[in-house]
């Protein structure tokens, strides 16, 4: 079938590129262009595990085609900090033992980032109830939301 | 609702994870985030039905799609093709009969994904199908299907102490019970990988696992003389909580043979689907339990019979039936004792290791019916306990000596006062459709692997420059283990954490420490290491004595310096020791080996482990009465683990094992029908979110123990071991009877209610 | 049933982002039989993967928010365009103050994740028994107008569904958007029950919508989601509650008449006989919740 042809922001930076029709954004992003924070955990939008922004809205990228993203803004996880200049919720995600084996982390830092940056004053339920996209099989979740308050908090 | 931070860190984590920072920037690359570009992609042709017999595998239409490379069947394994971890019992890829759906018939190896997947479809195997067997109880009557040529019992394991029969004669009265618990699958997020790299005479293969030497071992019995070196290397592993004990000794096998047929390197990753349909989960077990009370409150005796569901293969349930058999008495001091139990094969998907591996399932049993005795006395669950607990110098119910720390007793009282249990089981469930009530579990957890021999090599070499590099077999799958092995080298030599390195394991370069399982890694490679580390200080400490003037044995070592006790006047660095030891061509590498030596066990009886950890769990819940609901509202975990090497990852790890342990207790259970898993996928197999775990406190209770590195103890799977039981209770506080078989799903609750309300 | 359905890759259609109604109607002619229509994709892209379709192309609606999307009011009616999000409906004042209901399913569809993306339309147009947005549109007495080449017509939402899975759209026609009375006076309430508290398919979930006056409810409708074929208004139940008493006892009799009228199936996720008394249970608390919002005693 026909590639499609989509023009769109990833991390900031403008990018075009051909993309299969019915390739899934999460292979997009992981497979093709080598953001492989975007981790499959489930493919079919339960575990959290891709979550990437797009125009700040935290999705499952595993439920959006590929095409879809003409004309949007995509946000990995790779475009929130960087080792030098980690985002709040990465830093203390390190700082309150948040991490454990990390295959959830690159999603479920993105939906916290979003949250600090658009519900700051949300209650741990409400905490709870926007993060719970995000599965996370080793932590019991606590810690990270700790972290997330702590990020708020600056 | 945070995770409460209760006492000053008694050794507060001074360093983060090694890996925190780049898994938290997206960095990690786990096995599916290497990119090669020629590789190859691997599907398996599983079994539609429980039990058949493979007449024929007609792959000449799948070879014809474009894409595709080869299929590989049995006929194409130049080793043998039966691997497993106990009993080889289990074909790479089945090629007379499948005993479970999902049981691996052919390997399609293609260019693309795509390629394979199609080939998939038009592999075409003709099957005579067998009649099937699913219950445990009828796999094991005259005249059912035979699974395996031996027949369907696995293994039979028991214990014996005293005379039970005479110890229920005396007793004032006697609680029995049948209790059954769920198959719970692991979920771990990342599903099984492994990516395989043939060279001229070596086959190297990257993957998700715990265990690279025993896939070691795997692969070379299916290579066999074909490939003689094999390499493993452990990639990243998110997650593994025993699911990944096994099961990648089959997948990297899988990969490495698509490898070496084709000298291309392949690619093979599970979907969602096939890993719940393929690796090992926590056996369902079922125990016909009865218990011996005197009237002032002490038991005399325990009597049970196990039945397992070890599922088409016998995986670890051999060692997994060990565990709850010789636990299934629970933590007490009990004169006689008799437990029997089976574990059986049937057409199911198979069971095998999963964090607590017997344990979570014995401790039900157990806890439930110290409760249900507890009534008949009309007495405290809490007093109960106490009157029979464990202590130091107390006869285990295996007839053990308890000879080391035994924080058991310290552990309930404080979990006792810190949940409020007192007040609260005071106030009762209150009176409208939504009842509390509080509960209470205990567990004992043997260190190292249960009544076997148990050792571990590891090494630790300082370089040129002052890096210190620790070497071990020993895996990093997100419990934050190699975190725990820098505390105890920068401790031992007095560098500051940055300084210590952990290799990732590669079989290759790491010594065999063996698997990293039975929360082991602390107590037998933490030693190991400890030893090396030791080792290499006291070169040092000689080299620093003729340095400073003054005996090796005041050299102290801290702060990145080395100098004399009680002296100020001088001292050394670090680097500038190092490059002196250097300078004497001294070998500033040193081997460390911790062996735990084959314990007595013998006609039902003997010793599990010198030492042993202790938890007792506190939850408190709401049930709604009308719906069924089960809501946890707060818990309660006091941990006894000796001493604590690094009071966060400690606490993580409890609260990890306690959500788990929810999952289990409130929503977690495989549903087969006519061995078709149902709930494969995360939309009907259920996980705790974030809003289904409460507030957590954690109590830990120090009580150094000779045994581990500066007397610590594992901790990695006592967390999830007494949860089902103490919701259990909790809820037949809230209620006022017990529901003896779980998860505590709405309608199960429900159903209980209802019936209750019928029968009365 | 297939035991294993590999659920990647997709097998490959041509994909389509018509700009205007003119052009998307042109597609779905050039596509006959063979077409799906994605909106948030959320429904979609999982039938995808299970090959529970395969299109010979993906028409794609995102680029007609102008003419399918907004949330507005006029003349009495609260329009929701059928590509408003669930994040969007969740979080809109209009909803808030003229179809509660709506709102509080709105904010427990799926995740955040899902919410972000997935689309009121696309919740109807998939025709799930169990849609969490169809109880409150029921409740509400919305309606549903659908647009095809030759224009337009309104249904009733609950008479949109006619089975599992399946729905009143003709070859070529798409939702547009949902009108619900915005009459002032009428509350609405939803409730559900599931497994783990969020995340989840519900169980069985209940919408009701009234008024109050004098002790008494006005013209109330209760609605019933997961309990039958399709999302259902619980007529019986609905007539029994208007004009009656707003009392405990009145809502334990409304309650009893929408467990007669569920009529649910035994599945893996619950038993029918737990559901028919979840009906109950969630219609009772419901009432029971409405009648202590007015202030009754």
């Amino acid at each position: 079938m026909r590639k499609v042809r989509v023009s769109f922001t990833l991390n900031g930076l403008k990018k075009t590129d051909e993309v299969e029709p019915n390739q899934t954004l999460c292979d997009y992003l992981h497979d093709v262009a080598g953001t492989t924070s975007v981790k499959k955990g489930c493919d079919t939008g339960e575990c959290g595990a891709c979550t990437v922004l797009l125009d700040d809205m935290p999705v499952t990228s595993c439920l959006v085609l590929a095409p879809q993203v003409e004309g949007r803004d995509v946000v990995t996880v790779e475009g929130l900090g960087t080792k030098l200049v980690p985002n709040p919720v990465q830093q203390a995600f390190v700082e309150h033992d948040a991490v454990q084996c990390g295959y959830c982390i690159p999603g479920m830092i993105v939906t916290l980032s979003w949250v600090r940056e658009h519900v700051p004053r949300a209650s741990d339920a409400e905490i709870k109830r926007l993060m719970s996209g995000n599965l996370c099989r080793c932590t019991g979740y606590l810690q990270q939301i700790e972290a997330l308050k702590a990020a708020i908090k600056g | 609702m945070t995770a409460q931070k209760l006492e000053e860190p008694i050794r507060r984590l001074e360093v983060p994870r090694l890996d925190a920072l780049e898994k938290a920037l997206g960095e990690t690359k786990y096995t599916t985030d290497n990119v090669e570009e020629d590789a190859l992609y691997v599907r398996v042709v599983r079994s539609p039905h429980p039990h058949a017999l493979i007449r024929r595998i007609d792959s000449s239409r799948a070879e014809r799609v474009p894409g595709v490379v080869r299929i590989a069947t049995a006929r194409d394994i130049p080793g043998s093709n039966y691997i497993g971890y106990v009993v080889q019992d289990r074909p790479l890829l089945c090629h007379d009969k499948v005993r479970f759906v999902g049981d691996s018939v052919a390997l399609v190896i293609a260019d693309t994904s795509e390629s394979a997947e199609l080939g998939v479809q038009e592999v075409k195997v003709d099957y005579e199908e067998l009649p099937a067997v699913f219950d445990p109880g009828e796999a094991l009557k005259p005249g059912a299907p035979k699974i395996h040529p031996g027949g369907n019992l696995t293994a039979r394991h028991f214990v014996r102490l005293g005379d039970a029969e005479e110890g229920l004669v005396r007793a004032d009265f006697v609680v029995r019970g049948t209790y059954s618990t769920p198959i719970q699958e692991q979920a771990y997020l990342e599903t099984e990988a492994a990516l395989a790299y043939p060279k001229s005479d070596s086959m190297v293969v990257l993957g998700s696992m715990q265990n690279p030497f025993m896939v070691k071992k795997a692969m070379a019995t299916v290579l066999g003389r074909a490939v003689p070196n094999v390499r493993i290397i452990q990639a990243p592993t998110g997650g593994g909580f025993g699911g990944k004990q096994d099961a990648p000794d089959e997948v990297c096998s899988m990969a490495a043979l698509a490898a070496w047929l084709t000298k291309r390197p392949a690619l093979l990753a599970f979907s969602r689907e096939e890993s719940a349909a393929f690796h090992p989960k926590r056996h369902p077990m079922i125990f016909d339990r009865e218990m011996g009370v005197s009237s002032d409150g002490k038991i005399t005796a325990v009597r049970a019979s196990i039945l397992a569901d070890g599922g088409a293969y016998a995986s670890l349930s051999e060692r997994v039936l060990f565990v709850a058999v010789t636990t299934a008495a629970g933590p007490y001091e009990i004169p006689n004792v008799h437990i029997d139990g089976t574990t059986v094969y049937t057409n199911n998907v198979p069971m095998g290791a999963f964090r607590g591996f017997g344990k979570p399932q014995a401790s039900f049993a157990a806890e439930l019916q110290m409760d249900e005795a507890a009534e008949r006395l009309g007495m405290d669950p809490a007093e109960f306990r106490l009157r029979n607990i464990l202590k130091a110098g107390s006869t285990a119910p295996t007839g053990q000596v308890l000879t080391s720390s035994v924080g058991l007793e310290e552990c309930l009282v404080r979990a006792r006062a810190d949940s409020a249990w007192d007040a609260k089981r005071r106030t009762g469930p209150g009176q409208g459709e939504k009842k509390r009530g509080i509960g209470m579990a205990c567990t004992i957890h043997p260190e190292g692997l249960n009544g076997e021999a148990d050792a571990a090599t590891a090494s630790v070499e300082i370089t040129a420059v002052g890096q210190v590099v620790v070497k071990t077999g020993l895996t990093e799958y997100g419990q934050g283990i190699h975190t725990g092995f820098v505390h105890i080298v920068s401790k031992v030599l007095g560098t500051s954490p940055d300084r210590v390195s952990v290799v990732m394991p590669d079989t290759d370069v790491v010594p065999d420490s063996g698997p990293t399982v039975a929360s082991r890694s602390t107590v037998f490679g933490g030693k190991a290491i400890l030893l090396a580390a030791e080792k290499l200080r006291g070169k040092l400490a000689k080299v620093a004595s003729e340095m400073l003037s003054c005996p090796p044995e005041v050299i102290v070592f801290e702060g990145d310096t080395a100098r004399c006790q009680g002296r100020d006047d001088g001292r050394v660095g670090f680097e500038e020791l190092v490059s002196e030891c250097f300078r004497r061509k001294l070998n500033l590498k040193e081997e460390g080996t911790f062996v735990k030596p084959l314990p007595f066990w013998e006609a039902g009886h003997g010793d599990l482990s010198p030492s042993y950890t202790f938890a007792v769990h506190v939850a408190e819940v709401e049930v709604d009465t009308e719906t069924g609901k089960v809501e946890v509202v707060n818990y309660t975990a006091a941990h006894e683990s000796g001493t604590v090497i690094s009071r966060d990852q400690f606490e993580s790890q409890i609260i990890g094992g306690v959500a788990q342990g929810l999952g289990y207790a409130l929503m977690e259970e495989l549903i087969l029908k006519d061995g078709i898993i149902r709930n494969k996928t995360f939309l009907d197999y259920h996980i705790p979110t974030a809003a289904d775990v409460p507030h957590i406190r954690t109590i830990i209770v120090e009580a150094p123990d000779d045994f581990g590195p500066f007397g610590a103890k594992g901790v990695g799977e006592a967390g999830i071991e007494p949860v089902a039981a103490a919701v259990g209770n909790a809820v037949y506080n809230a209620l006022g009877f017990p529901i003896r078989r779980f998860p505590f799903t709405p309608e199960r609750v429900y159903e209980a209610i209802e019936e209750r309300a019928s029968r009365s | 049933m297939r035991p294993f359905q590999y659920l990647a890759p997709i097998p490959s259609f041509d994909y389509v982002a018509p700009r205007t109604l003119a052009e998307l109607f042109e597609a779905f002619n050039g596509h006959g039989k063979g077409f799906a229509i994605i909106a948030g994709g959320t429904d979609l892209m999982v039938a995808l993967k299970e090959r529970a379709v395969a299109p010979e192309a993906v028409v794609d609606l995102c680029r007609l928010r102008g003419e399918l999307g907004g949330i507005d009011v006029s003349k009495g009616v609260l329009r929701v365009g059928a590509l408003a999000t669930f994040s969007q409906i969740e979080s809109d004042p209009l909803v808030r103050r003229y179809a509660n209901a709506l709102r509080q399913a709105a904010a427990n569809v799926g995740t955040l994740q899902i919410r972000s993306i997935a689309t009121l339309g696309g919740n109807l147009a998939t025709a799930s028994p169990a849609a969490d947005s169809a109880p409150p549109l029921i409740a509400l007495g919305a309606s549903v107008t659908l647009l095809g080449r030759s224009g337009q017509r309104t249904l009733p939402v609950q008479s949109f569904f006619t089975g599992p899975k399946k729905n009143a759209l003709l070859r070529g026609e798409i939702v547009s958007s949902v009108e619900i009375p915005a009459g002032e006076g009428v509350s609405s309430v939803w409730t559900r029950a599931a497994v783990r508290n969020e995340n989840v398919l519900s169980t069985v979930s209940v919408a009701i919508a009234a008024s109050i006056h004098d002790g008494r409810f006005g013209s109330s409708r209760v609605a019933l989601g997961a309990v039958a074929p399709t999302p259902i208004l619980a007529e019986n139940s609905s007539r029994a509650m208007t004009g009656s008493e707003a009392t405990a006892g009145q809502a334990e009799r409304v309650a009893a008449l929408a467990a007669e009228e569920a009529r649910p199936i035994s599945d893996i996720r619950a038993s029918a006989h737990y559901r028919k008394h979840l009906v109950f249970v969630l219609t009772r608390r419901l009432i029971l919740q409405m009648v202590s919002e007015a202030g009754i005693p």
